[in-house]
């Protein structure tokens, strides 16, 4: 088991140098920086960043908004999808606006909010409208997998109505929540990002990218690129990390 | 006295299960009931438990009575370890000193002392059940109801839990209605043991054992007679 998990880790570690050099070797051939810079090049632009002055701003200012839309997109998906789970007629109401929600091209709903709102809640929107369908639909899923027989043995024992969600319902949708959030989170900050790109809020990862861009500072984008990844990797491993907390029941 | 059900009518779809259907239960003993599998057993188990309605008749003694249940499967929470599942059931109402105590106890009385912190997936089949039994028995029931809960266990396993149960029960004398299909295990838990034939649901037969669980040997003559007996009903 140890051997094969290091040997995975080996090839992935291989995957990614391999891309390194396929960088290094586009950008000898392009030779302009204003096409692709090296990718040495680039990573000492990233580590500058970290020093400018608005670092913490900028990275901030994202953050907050993707934590501020990913929590208001958890609350209503969670509370939403219980209810649907439990009631057959407002599931048959959610349902078409989850598959609305989900099939409208994120770049629809950027213009349409950048027309309704102003330029640093663009972005919030639309993280909570990306994010949303996916933590509703695996809640609804959730409640919906709940084994019966578990709700009847509770019932049985003259279990509260309280502790049965609580005890019962609640750590069976967790997973599910789970993942939920963990999808939402993937998609959200890219959401974000676009939005901030096409709203130009005063401080943003996307808003600097643009501005990069409009200067044909490649190294800039890819940077703050990275920086993005960055910020998406780490919230993904908080979430692992909460869910290796919380599901250590399974084997 | 005692627990009744009279005239009882219940049916599924087109299926009629009880026409006029009445059984008593002694209290303070185990009665088992005997009959062809999927033959309506369980419902009746659960309309005992109050999990089914019946579609017309009375029954006596039962309300007053709270009840414990050790399912077919064992319906263990897998997100509690043993120890959780047991106190899960236990009422809040009591200090939490008194329900620690009383699971503890049972985790010893059913064998799991070393496994109080595992959660249901690292446990074997039999070991569940046993935590399923400890659940009952640390509930504060006056009746305990059992649906075949031995059902796909070996033989030897099955010996064991029946050992087991018969020794927490030797300690605690609580009305039990054990619903079985299998001829041994009622020869070895029944005080009763009532045979039910096929659908609709009637008696066809009732044998009473007047001896203490713990000094019975099945393999005896004196059991063989009722083993013949049990059987000739079941396949009549």
């Amino acid at each position: 088991m140890k051997i094969s998990t290091n040997r995975y880790k080996l090839i992935s570690f291989a995957a990614v140098i391999i891309l390194l050099f396929l960088w290094k070797g586009l950008a000898l051939y392009f030779d302009s920086d204003f096409i692709l810079p090296h990718p040495e090049r680039t990573l000492v632009k990233t580590l500058t960043l970290f020093g400018e002055s608005q670092f913490l701003l900028i990275v901030g200012a994202t953050t907050l908004r993707g934590v501020l839309g990913f929590i208001i997109s958890l609350l209503f998906g969670i509370v939403l999808g219980i209810i649907a789970g439990v009631s057959c007629d407002f599931n048959a109401f959610i349902k078409p606006i989850l598959v609305v929600l989900r099939s409208t091209p994120v770049i629809a709903i950027i213009l349409l909010a950048l027309i309704w709102l102003n330029a640093s809640s663009v972005p919030v929107f639309i993280a909570i409208l990306t994010m949303f369908p996916f933590i509703c639909t695996n809640t609804i899923d959730g409640i919906r997998s709940v084994d019966r027989q578990l709700v009847e043995m509770a019932w049985v024992y003259k279990i509260s109505r309280f502790h049965i969600a609580k005890e019962v319902y609640l750590p069976a949708i967790m997973p599910f929540i789970i993942s939920g959030a963990s999808s939402a989170m993937g998609i959200g900050w890219r959401a974000i990002i676009i939005g901030e790109v096409l709203s130009q809020p005063r401080y943003g990862i996307g808003t600097v990218m643009q501005s990069a861009q409009t200067f044909l500072n490649v190294d800039a984008v890819i940077a703050w690129t990275i920086i993005a990844v960055l910020l998406s990797y780490v919230f993904e491993q908080i979430i692992r990390s909460i869910e290796k907390r919380i599901v250590i029941w399974r084997d | 006295m005692g627990l009744q059900i009279n005239n009882l009518y219940k049916s599924y779809n087109d299926l009629l299960l009880f026409s006029n259907f009445s059984i008593d239960f002694s209290e303070g003993n185990i009665t088992c009931i005997l009959g062809p599998s999927g033959g309506g057993k369980t419902t009746l188990l659960n309309i005992i438990a109050g999990i089914v309605e019946p579609d017309s008749g009375s029954m006596e003694g039962f309300n007053s009575k709270v009840l414990s249940y050790i399912f077919q499967d064992p319906r263990l929470l897998p997100w509690k370890t043993v120890r959780g599942n047991i106190e899960f059931v236990l009422p809040h109402s009591q200090p939490y000193s008194k329900r620690e105590t009383v699971t503890n106890s049972l985790i010893k009385l059913v064998e799991l002392d070393g496994f109080v912190d595992y959660y249901p997936s690292q446990l074997s089949g039999g070991m569940r059940q046993r935590v399923s039994i400890a659940r009952a028995f640390a509930y504060p029931s006056d009746l305990i109801l059992m649906d075949e809960p031995l059902k796909g266990l070996d033989v030897k396993l099955k010996m064991s839990l029946l050992r087991s149960f018969i020794k927490i029960w030797q300690g605690d004398r609580r009305t039990v209605i054990f619903v079985t299909h299998d001829v041994d295990e009622a020869l070895m838990l029944g005080d009763n043991i009532i045979v039910l034939g096929n659908l609709p649901i009637e008696i066809k037969e009732k044998v009473s054992i007047n001896i203490e669980k713990h000094k019975r040997n099945i393999g005896s003559d004196y059991f063989q007679n009722f083993r013949d007996e049990l059987h000739n009903a079941l396949n009549h």
